[in-house]
């Protein structure tokens, strides 16, 4: 059995950690072949996404080098159609497609790294920025530009700006958070796990555009974002890694979805199951959709399905870390604590936990900005009237948290469109945080010919917290204050919007 | 926000009322003359809808054409129900699916009176097999152009819709018309072929019904010439043959 290891293990640098330098080598053999070599470092990143075919950035003939991305020769039109833009994200297939992928990027630079003379026992190091110490850094191995021989570093690349587009890469935590590994629930949602569920919604084939499950959204969305950042010199140019089309072609990506891999891992580990439902198990293939497939390196294709990879135990590799941190409340408390804070007796606390660790919720809306709001710089401000009688059925039922579970409450921004994924946008409740979101996926989500016909994506920030607060401060009434801040400028020309900002509220299934 | 009870519920009524419209189709309760208008105009000219005209006024003819269109068309229109009703306050849900219904169809209602027309005309001085080759030729050619696929990719454009008052009404009212006009881009010439066929007309619909649903559930793609339509078919026979089970839920939608 293969162990997935640390990337900060022996301080993650290339002179002491084997497994980066490796990985470093490996990456560099599969860069010298062609665009339409199936083992290429550019046929896999195409595999991910590409924008080939685009003239501006980000069309892949104007990334800043390093690396030197090339746009010929192309495969054939069987193969860009069977292998490329694959990914999958907005979906419940987020983490088997990703799984997948890794798995066979793993097996091809592997082939590479043997091939020059390498361990046969070499595995994908893991990036885990919720680590110790200086974990949240990205490992030195891929900020040094050369490799202990001098030649040029394939880990380092040009276009990689950090949080804060300066150029220093690091993940700052908090907003990004394991919190979602306090979820019970892979789809749907429950007293533990917000809409739209650990794992994601119930999709088809999706290309992006919709709704990210929790830990897509977060930490999946927001690293990525952290990582590419924007180039501050250039406002048309932004890091590979902030958006899905160029983001495989950083080298630090497979590092990033290897950390996302294993806290699904721990995730199943620590008793959380994955569907049964035959729609996700058999995969999109199973519903006359296209397939999920991956080149191998013997040259074969590796058509699956999640059924296939929806645990270690049929993998040929595990991690030398499949704990979830303690700090991570457990599922139980995080209802527990909210029931204390609605003035629940704790004989009541226990009978509601017990019947509603299985219960199902449906949600209706209960409030809308309805106008579109442009966001700009210095971000945009939304009244949201609530109805006054759902609003009040919702004050109800936290009044009434003692005989019954209580509402919950999201808000959700609708057909958020734009030109640049690099941002990630402050959300509050009358002025309280309710969230960050990130826009990786936002560009393609937008555009009217991509796969999402335009319609752009969805946030849905769970605030029942802020809303318990209004409760007990009196302060609930029938509109919320919402506004919207992101943290770095947006330029006019990003045509940044928000169709709507609606309220729902969730409530047990009758 | 989403909820698959609903989202059920939406797909069983939808079904419900598809079968619905096919069997008053295969199954006709009115006299024979009425029920039968548009088999009657099949392969005919500005004589026999003069004379359709003249007995029965112009309701028979929409009539029928509502119920070909509720019976063809509804299985396309999940996706976007799935939208209004989740955006939607509970207590309008009903009204704004049927706002969205009304735009929807009032577009195929004028397009239906044009395709009628263009019939007519297109059998009275053409014949009824030169207008069948033609159409066929020109619905053949059109399913391979950039504006095809392009009226296919707006009919995935799920717009914010307003959830107050008048202006809720206008938004999802101007959303089923939208819907409409995209749709007729994408189907209208396939919607005229039955006109041109006198046997089997009632079959030449069910095979484009299932046609086009089958294309408004593939993803928007690239507007570029290239032959389209037949590839979700075929996957979905392929699915159909290796996983039956799942093919009960085939109907997969966003």
């Amino acid at each position: 059995m293969n162990i997935r290891k640390n990337a900060w293990d022996n301080g993650g640098t290339l002179d002491a950690n084997s497994d980066l330098l490796w990985y470093a080598k490996g990456v560099g053999e599969m860069q010298s072949r062609a665009l339409d070599d199936k083992s290429s470092w550019w046929f896999f990143a195409a595999i991910h996404g590409q924008y080939i075919s685009e003239t501006d950035f980000p069309g892949w003939g104007k990334i800043p080098m390093p690396p030197s991305v090339p746009t010929t020769p192309l495969p054939t039109q069987n193969d860009q159609e069977l292998y490329w833009d694959q990914c999958q994200h907005q979906s419940w297939f987020f983490p088997p497609w990703h799984r997948g992928y890794l798995v066979a990027l793993e097996a091809q630079v592997l082939k590479a790294i043997v091939a020059l003379g390498g361990p046969t026992d070499w595995t994908l190091p893991y990036w885990n920025y919720f680590g110790s110490n200086n974990q949240h850094k990205i490992p030195p191995a891929f900020t040094a530009k050369t490799l202990p021989d001098g030649s040029p570093n394939p880990l380092f690349i040009s276009a990689r700006y950090g949080p804060k587009n300066d150029g220093n890469i690091y993940i700052p935590i908090p907003p990004v958070s394991q919190n979602c590994l306090g979820n019970t629930l892979y789809t749907g949602s429950n007293m533990q796990t917000p809409n739209p569920g650990f794992g994601g919604p119930k999709t088809g084939f999706s290309h992006g555009g919709g709704t990210s499950g929790n830990l897509e959204s977060n930490p999946h969305n927001q690293v990525h974002v952290d990582v590419g950042g924007s180039n501050p010199q250039n406002n048309n140019i932004w890091g590979l890694m902030s958006d899905p089309g160029i983001a495989a072609l950083d080298p630090i990506f497979y590092l990033h979805h290897c950390n996302i891999d294993r806290m699904w891992a721990a995730w199943n580990k620590a008793g959380n199951t994955n569907p049964i439902d035959g729609d996700w198990l058999n995969g999109p293939e199973s519903t006359g959709q296209r397939k999920f497939a991956m080149p191998m390196p013997d040259g074969s294709s590796w058509v699956f399905s999640p059924d296939e990879v929806d645990s270690l135990s049929k993998m040929n590799y595990t991690y030398d870390d499949l704990q979830i941190p303690q700090q991570i409340t457990p599922p139980v408390n995080t209802s527990t604590l909210r029931l204390k804070r609605l003035g629940v007796a704790p004989t009541a606390i226990d009978r509601l936990n017990k019947l509603q660790m299985d219960s199902n919720f449906d949600t209706e809306l209960m409030g809308s900005h309805d106008n579109e709001l442009r966001i700009d710089s210095s971000g945009a401000q939304a009244i949201v009237k609530l109805a006054p009688n759902i609003r009040k059925n919702f004050s109800s039922s936290l009044l009434g948290a003692a005989e019954a579970i209580p509402n919950r409450a999201y808000l959700e921004l609708e057909n958020v469109r734009g030109t640049r994924d690099a941002h990630k946008l402050n959300v509050y409740v009358n002025e309280q945080l309710a969230g960050n979101v990130s826009l990786f996926g936002l560009r393609r989500a937008s555009l009217p010919d991509g796969e999402h016909g335009g319609s752009g994506l969805n946030f849905l920030i769970d605030i029942t917290d802020v809303i318990d607060t209004l409760h007990l401060s009196d302060a609930l009434n029938d509109s919320l204050n919402v506004q919207i801040t992101p943290q770095n400028s947006v330029a006019d020309q990003e045509n940044m919007r928000v169709g709507r900002v609606s309220i729902y509220r969730e409530s047990i299934q009758g | 926000m989403r909820s698959e009870r609903e989202r059920l519920k939406i797909r069983a009524s939808v079904l419900i009322i598809s079968v619905s419209a096919w069997l008053l189709l295969l199954f006709p309760f009115a006299n024979y003359s009425q029920q039968t208008a548009f088999s009657n105009l099949c392969g005919n000219g500005i004589v026999s809808l003069k004379l359709l005209l003249k007995l029965y006024g112009p309701l028979p003819l929409l009539w029928e054409w509502a119920i070909m269109l509720i019976a063809m068309m509804t299985p396309t229109l999940i996706p976007p129900l799935y939208h209004v009703q989740e955006r939607s306050f509970k207590s309008r849900q009903v009204l704004h699916i049927t706002l969205f219904l009304c735009g929807y169809l009032s577009i195929w209602v004028f397009s239906g009176i044009i395709i009628l027309t263009c019939a007519v005309l297109g059998n009275q001085y053409f014949g009824q097999g030169i207008m069948l080759s033609l159409t066929a030729l020109a619905a053949a050619l059109w399913q391979c152009t950039p504006i095809k696929q392009i009226s296919l990719n707006r009919s995935h454009n799920h717009q914010a819709l307003k959830a107050y008052g008048w202006g809720a009404t206008g938004s999802v009212f101007m959303f089923g018309l939208k819907h409409g006009i995209w749709c007729v881009v994408s189907c209208g010439l396939l919607m005229m072929l039955p006109f041109f066929i006198t046997t089997g007309h009632l079959a030449t619909m069910a095979i484009l019904s299932i046609f086009m649903v089958s294309e408004r559930l593939e993803l928007p793609s690239k507007p570029v010439w290239r032959l389209r339509g037949y590839q979700k078919l075929l996957r979905l026979s392929k699915a159909a043959i290796l996983t039956p089970q799942s093919y009960l839920d085939k109907f997969q939608h966003k």
